[in-house]
């Protein structure tokens, strides 16, 4: 029950109007200051300004300054609340014993180097939010720098060029690359080319001269492989 | 021919996902395409003024297209302060907006008010000469422009205290010395006069007191600076003591300065003497005051000339005003009082000669105006005409339960003994009955023509025009053209058409507009213009003011209306209709009549263009199909009315109702205790469109409940339910069988409300809902239906089970059932008082029980719908009881002139201070320092079984001295087994974000195989299950939070997004990988590295990009729902509880199953019909050489 009765009262306080008690509290100070664009011409129509993030609000003049009424006692954070521009945070001490001399430490961003500046704040914007992506216009070298684009470009180079390349080839090295195309084809027959080279045994049905095979060493060993994965 | 198809289609494919680009931030020119802002003024509609800059008299101007709207906290020029009714939100909103009078558009809108969080904000306003001046309560003087906002800033008692006071009598009268800062504002006045002479000046008067004794202060319209006593610089206040002993008035108990008067050229004071709220005419005086240049050059003085008691005889002189009604003004060298007579059932009215101070007076009964007339309300000021002043009389009828308004048009004048008269314009033929009664009037001089509302018989609500006679002494009514219904009939009955407000804001000859409110909000510009002779009435726009005070929401989704197969739609028996298209043969016909479409009517070709260019109507189209047209069911509980938006067509207002008026609390009640929001079925989904609200209406002791369609507003049925005590709780169910639309009184939701005392009771109150919560209690899988309660005034937490009475069974009525405790947990008033609870999101898809880690481990969230989260705040003997003396503020100073010492920079201290919560599973967070003393707890329980889940503190996180008697606001989310709180850090005077989130336990990386499995229990019990595993950190954040929310997706694959409202007037989002608890301090491990974990900084980043209200100001959001579309990677949001609503599409992992709007259509169908046009030219050549091969 006396819980209750304490709550009533209380509320009754929050409804009347407050009588005489806020003069009573300790002195107040004035913190005052101007808000900067670097483009001077740039209009900063009433920016809000709130300390301790709204417990006292004010707005800019039309000539960027602003002023806070009756800020108590202790330590505040000022901060800028725009949608534009990014302004430095201002963390504001008044001690009671110095009311008009009030100790200010700017950050740029919460958490950066801290500075201290002198009392009529003077904050100057240091950037403008973007809040969109800039969009990158539709540009042919644009789809030309994709990987994959020139990937593409590269093998259908190759569709219109190998059957040229073909053409320029010695007989006896197409030759070869047919029958390499072949074994492709027919990976059993490979195998058991391989088996023949390795046992020694095979020799008979392919006659092919040591000499000829030598070139092509590598990509045999190339197809090899890529059959085995296949 | 496939050897060259096959790389053309790869090619195909690749020009398609490099066509559409997926950005993760908005384009430019993609803004207000997916989202939407609704602004409001922010007030309301209580106590709205339009205040126009109108210059009352000769000058009269309006500013080209533009409006103020000024809001009122109190009343507009209270004199006294009591009496009057401050809003339902306690009168805390002090937003000033400009807005447009041709489109209704915002322009602008800023806080009125200096002081932020406070709990008493309170602020008058005043328009005159172009500008609007606001006072604060606390004495803050400021005035405004349409084009530049702020103009002026001024402490005013900040400005008296450096003056010594006026004269010597004063210095007498109180004892104190002069240079005394004694002066308070009590009640936050306004005042305001013209001066024509000796230059053109208007002079705003504001109104200090000091020991039951107040003061007028001048002030330069301008700048707002003090005008001084011509006699000293250092004088400026005008005691009204003074100047009533030099009228030789005799004092009574107060003495008040009543109102600054001016005609043009010469300017006064009316003071008075006054009980606490009573003044007589004869206890009045009048002071007249001259400005003239001071001697040094441009700033203004003022001197008073002379004083003279304001003197009437008999009746008048001696009958008591209400002093808060009191108006004064000039016309003619004679000073016009007026005032109600206690009861407000008499008007006086007497007029004064301002030499000499001898008048006349009347006393006008209510029957003079109208028959029905109850009680007078209001007096307003509209227009100064040769013969006398143009006033509007306000007053109600006695019409109950719905009081009407009624507005008279009055002129006071001087009659030709030099008295004074008042004559009501009314229509020639007013018999006994009084004529018709205006709820609302507006009157434009310059036009002749008053512009009416009035409610009919039906419920409608009709405008009509009256022309004034040239001696405005009657009026008759002219027709016009155009459509003069104003509000349709009200739905549900409960008086949506009473027009409450009415306002000129825009008169000229030709033409005016007027602005009409009616209850609940809607407001509607009209405006009439001479078009020859006749009238033509033209609606100029309307808007829901109720939008800047959404309590709740609720999103449906959006269906087309369920039509017949030859298109008639039968809007009464929907389902009747949709089962009759179920019908073979409908189905179909209709699969003909869509074949006959695309073959014979241009279907194919429209089909084609369609799909090359995205046109509006396929765009809807998709929007449809894809979820993302909603409609969202609003309900502001301020305002009593719910407003439905549709977000697929830029936030339209699809229907709107009105609620009881007189209800404390309404609620709106959708869905089942437990259900899926895209549950096919629809039974509480978004799918289902039946709702119900609730209103609790403590004079009746009852609840009235509604059952409406969300997506029209159609009542299904209502009723009322009386109630033994007020609602503690309210618990949703839903009947899952269907009943015939057509049966009375019956609603599928069903809602169950456990009551402060508690009794349970069932509404609607029938056989079906009671077979619905036997349902609920008896539904296989869980052990009974279970509730919980939270009293905020003496902490108790219960849990507590719904049982059916035995010996009842057959018994109908809400005492059918009764509520057995399980468990109770208790918040000991004296040391903690409840701030916030929050739940968990109702119906959330949640993906996967578990998350992977980087090690491929297995960490088992803590899924538990009966989560409940309780903040506590330490109260202030507690905290004085287990604190060191004087300990905090010490710390605070040390450590500030060491920040200011040591410039070593970098590393703030957050860096440096060991996080809170940076420990392991399982081990207790580590205390910071043992000198810390937590201030604010935030509880986690089982709202089952009651028992305390967790618990943590922080330290440093109430309210600072600056705002006392004002609770913490703590705003809470629960997503899936991630709890996020924020709270302002006392100690870095920043906003603090802490995360906790909840875990079963972990699974090793072989713990889970085909023959290793964890023992775990099957079945979760709120009573018997292990507590969760409670990971945590805190983070800070630059701007101060006020509401938080979370992306929802439709089946919680796409990564979750938190979005923020912040202070600064936005809605931003933050990844959840960023806030996650298990962000580790040190170096990153590659296994960490591997799942995308971030070391631990002590800072979340703001980013510009992922800003999902970019440019838009969202004021003050108190609460942030958010649906899921029917595409997985689109999540919609709605931001409201400040002035304004915000609606967002966001995708917070990209697009990825939706292409863009922007993609580029036509480029696509070019590149597909030239590689066609290339594949036909590829596959004749091929075919041509081949020939030529051959015959070769």
């Amino acid at each position: 029950m006396t819980v209750l009765t304490t709550l009533i009262v209380a509320l009754f306080f929050c409804i009347l109007p407050t009588p005489c008690k806020s003069d009573a509290t300790p002195p107040h100070a004035t913190i005052r200051g101007r808000l900067r664009l670097p483009d001077p011409n740039a209009p900063l129509n009433s920016t809000r300004l709130t300390l301790n993030d709204g417990s006292l609000t004010t707005y800019t003049l039309p000539d960027g300054s602003f002023v806070f009424h009756r800020v108590p006692p202790g330590v505040h954070l000022l901060d800028v609340q725009s949608r534009e521009h990014h302004f430095s945070q201002v963390k504001i001490q008044l001690l009671e014993e110095a009311m008009d001399a009030p100790k200010c430490v700017e950050y740029v961003y919460p958490g950066a180097t801290k500075q201290a500046v002198p009392h009529p704040l003077e904050l100057t914007a240091h950037a403008s939010y973007q809040y969109y992506e800039p969009r990158d216009g539709f540009s042919i070298l644009g789809i030309f720098k994709n990987p994959m684009l020139l990937m593409m470009v590269v093998m259908g180079g190759m569709m219109f060029m190998m059957p040229k390349m073909m053409e320029n080839l010695d007989p006896e090295q197409k030759e070869q690359m047919q029958r390499q195309l072949e074994m492709q084809q027919d990976p059993t027959k490979m195998l058991s080319q391989m088996w023949g080279e390795f046992t020694g045994t095979g020799s008979e049905e392919q006659p092919a001269p040591v000499v000829e095979r030598k070139p092509s060493a590598k990509a045999g060993a190339k197809t090899a492989r890529r059959g085995k994965r296949d | 021919m496939t050897n060259t198809t096959l790389p053309l289609l790869f090619l195909l494919s690749l020009l398609t996902t490099l066509l559409s680009p997926q950005a993760a931030a908005l384009h430019a020119d993609e803004a207000g395409l997916t989202d939407f802002l609704l602004r409001t003024p922010g007030h309301g509609h209580l106590g709205v003024q339009y205040g126009h800059p109108l210059t009352l008299g000769e000058s009269r101007q309006f500013p080209p297209e533009v409006v103020w709207i000024t809001s009122e906290s109190g009343a507009p020029v209270a004199i006294d302060g009591g009496g009057q009714s401050e809003s339902a939100r306690g009168g805390q909103e002090c937003w000033v907006a400009a807005r447009n009078v041709t489109d209704g558009n915002v322009i602008w809108r800023a806080d009125a008010c200096s002081s932020g969080r406070s709990g008493n904000r309170r602020h008058v306003t005043l328009a005159t000469g172009g500008m609007v001046h606001t006072l604060d309560n606390v004495g803050i003087l400021r005035g405004w422009k349409v084009e530049s906002g702020l103009i002026y800033d001024v402490d005013v008692i900040a400005q008296l205290n450096g003056l010594v006071l006026s004269s010597k009598e004063d210095a007498g009268d109180d004892k104190k010395s002069s240079r005394d800062s004694g002066y308070i504002l009590q009640t936050p006045r306004l005042l305001s006069a013209d001066v024509h002479k000796p230059f053109i000046k208007t002079v705003i008067g504001t109104v200090v007191t000091r020991d039951k004794k107040e003061y007028l202060l001048m002030h330069h319209s301008a700048t707002g600076e003090i005008i001084h006593s011509s006699s000293s610089a250092a004088v400026a206040a005008l005691p009204s003591r003074r100047l009533l002993n030099e009228a030789k008035v005799k004092p009574v108990t107060c003495s008040r300065i009543l109102d600054l008067v001016s005609n043009g050229d010469r300017m006064g004071v009316i003071t008075g003497h006054s009980t606490e709220n009573e003044i007589t005419l004869s206890s009045m005086a009048y002071t007249e005051i001259r400005l003239s240049s001071s001697d040094d050059g441009d700033k203004m003085v003022y001197e008073t000339i002379h004083s003279v008691p304001l003197k009437t005889f008999g009746e008048v002189s001696s009958t008591p005003l209400v002093l808060s009604t009191v108006r004064v003004f000039t016309h003619k060298e004679k000073v016009y009082v007026m005032g109600f007579q206690n009861y407000y059932s008499k008007l006086i009215v007497a007029n004064f000669d301002m030499n000499t101070g001898k008048g006349n007076g009347k006393i006008i009964s209510m029957s003079t105006f109208h028959p029905e007339l109850l009680w007078f309300t209001s007096i307003t000021v509209e227009d100064f005409i040769d013969s006398g002043v143009i006033l509007r009389v306000a007053g109600m009828d006695g019409k109950l339960p719905d009081a009407y308004r009624m507005d008279h048009l009055v002129v006071v004048g001087e009659d030709q003994d030099g008295g004074v008269s008042l004559n009501k314009v009314s229509t020639k033929d007013e018999g006994e009955e009084g004529g018709p009664q205006h709820e609302a009037l507006v009157y434009c001089p310059l036009m002749s023509v008053s512009l009416t509302a009035a409610s009919s018989e039906d419920g409608t609500t009709v405008v009509s025009s009256y022309e004034t006679s040239s001696d405005l002494r009657t009026w008759s009514q002219s027709p016009m053209d155009g459509e003069t219904v104003l509000v349709p009939p009200s739905r549900g009955g409960t008086s949506g058409g009473i027009v409450e407000y009415a306002h000129l804001v825009e008169c000229k000859s030709d033409s005016m507009t007027g602005v009409f409110t009616a209850r609940g909000g809607l407001t509607i510009a009209l405006r009439v213009e001479k078009n020859g002779s006749s009238l033509v009435l033209k609606q100029l726009w309307s808007t829901e003011e109720a939008l800047g005070s959404i309590s709740s929401a609720v999103f449906l989704d959006e269906t087309h209306a369920v039509t017949m197969s030859d298109g008639s739609f039968n809007a009464d028996d929907e389902e009747e209709t949709a089962l009759r298209n179920l019908q073979f043969s409908n189905r179909i016909q209709s699969q003909l009549s869509s074949l006959k479409n695309f073959f014979v009517g241009g279907g194919i070709l429209s089909s084609v263009a369609s799909m090359a260019l995205m046109s509006e109507e396929k765009k809807a189209e998709r929007d449809y199909a894809f979820g993302f047209a909603k409609i969202s069911v609003l309900l502001s509980e301020s305002m009593h009315r719910i407003i439905a938006l549709d977000t697929a067509k830029k936030g339209k207002v699809v229907w709107a109702m009105n609620l009881h008026p007189d209800a404390e609390s309404h609620k709106i009640v959708h869905g089942g205790q437990i259900s899926s929001l895209n549950d096919p079925h629809g039974y509480g989904g978004v799918h289902d469109h039946e709702l119900l609200v609730l209103s609790y209406v403590p004079s009746t002791s009852s609840i009235e409940w509604k059952c409406f369609d969300g997506m029209t507003g159609r009542i299904f049925s209502n009723g009322a339910v009386t109630v033994s005590s007020k609602i503690a709780q309210i618990v949703p169910l839903r009947s899952s069988i269907h009943h015939p639309s057509h049966e009375s009184i019956s609603c599928r939701q069903v809602a169950l409300i456990v009551h402060e005392n508690d009794t349970v009771s069932v509404v609607p109150d029938n056989a079906r809902s009671h077979s619905t919560v036997d349902e609920a209690i008896s539904a296989p899988g869980r052990n009974g239906l279970f509730v919980h309660t939270v009293n905020k005034q003496t902490g108790e937490f219960h849990a507590m089970r719904v049982a059916r009475k035995l010996k009842s069974s057959l018994e109908l009525g809400s005492k059918a059932f009764k509520l057995v405790t399980v468990g109770t947990a208790l918040f000991d008033p004296s040391q903690e008082k409840i701030v916030n609870v929050a739940h968990p999101q109702r119906g959330e898809v949640i993906q996967s029980p578990s998350t992977v880690l980087g090690d491929d481990a297995l960490l088992l969230k803590y899924l538990n719908p009966h989560l409940v989260v309780v903040v506590t705040e330490a109260t202030k003997s507690f905290l004085a009881e287990i604190s060191p003396v004087s300990e905090g503020g010490n710390e605070i100073e040390n450590s500030f002139y060491k920040s200011l010492t040591t410039s070593d920079g970098g590393s703030s201290s957050g860096q440096k201070r060991k996080p809170l919560g940076a420990s392991k599973p399982g081990e207790a967070p580590p205390s910071t320092t043992s000198t810390l003393v937590p201030s604010l707890f935030v509880t986690l329980l089982d709202s089952v079984s009651g028992q305390i889940l967790y618990r943590v503190s922080h330290a440093h996180a109430t309210e600072s001295d600056l705002t006392e008697g004002v609770s913490t606001k703590v705003p809470v989310i629960i997503s899936e087994n991630w709890v996020v709180y924020t709270f302002f850090n006392q100690r870095t005077r920043r906003t603090d974000i802490g995360v906790l989130t909840l875990h079963e336990g972990m699974i090793d990386k072989n713990g889970l195989t085909a023959f290793n499995g964890p023992e775990q229990e099957l079945v979760f019990s709120s009573l018997e299950s292990p507590k969760p595993i409670v990971l945590s950190k805190t983070y800070g954040m630059a701007k101060a939070i006020t509401a938080i929310g979370v992306t929802v997706t439709k089946a919680g694959i796409t990564s979750k997004q938190f979005l923020f409202a912040t202070a600064n007037d936005q809605v931003i989002s933050m990844d959840r990988r960023l806030m996650d608890p298990r962000r580790p301090n040190g170096e990153l491990k590659p296994s960490e590295k591997m799942e995308g974990l971030v070391r631990y900084a002590p800072l979340l980043p703001i980013i510009p990009l992922r800003t999902p209200s970019h440019v838009y100001q969202v004021s003050n959001v108190q609460s942030i729902s958010s649906t899921a579309a029917n595409v997985e990677s689109q999540s919609l949001m709605l931001a409201y509880g400040g002035p304004d609503v915000f609606f967002s599409r966001l995708a917070p992992s990209k697009g990825f199953d939706l292409l863009p709007d922007d993609f580029n259509r036509g480029l696509l169908t070019v590149v597909v019909l030239g590689m066609t046009v290339l594949l036909v030219a590829i596959q004749r050549m091929n075919k041509k050489k081949l020939v030529t091969t051959a015959w070769l």
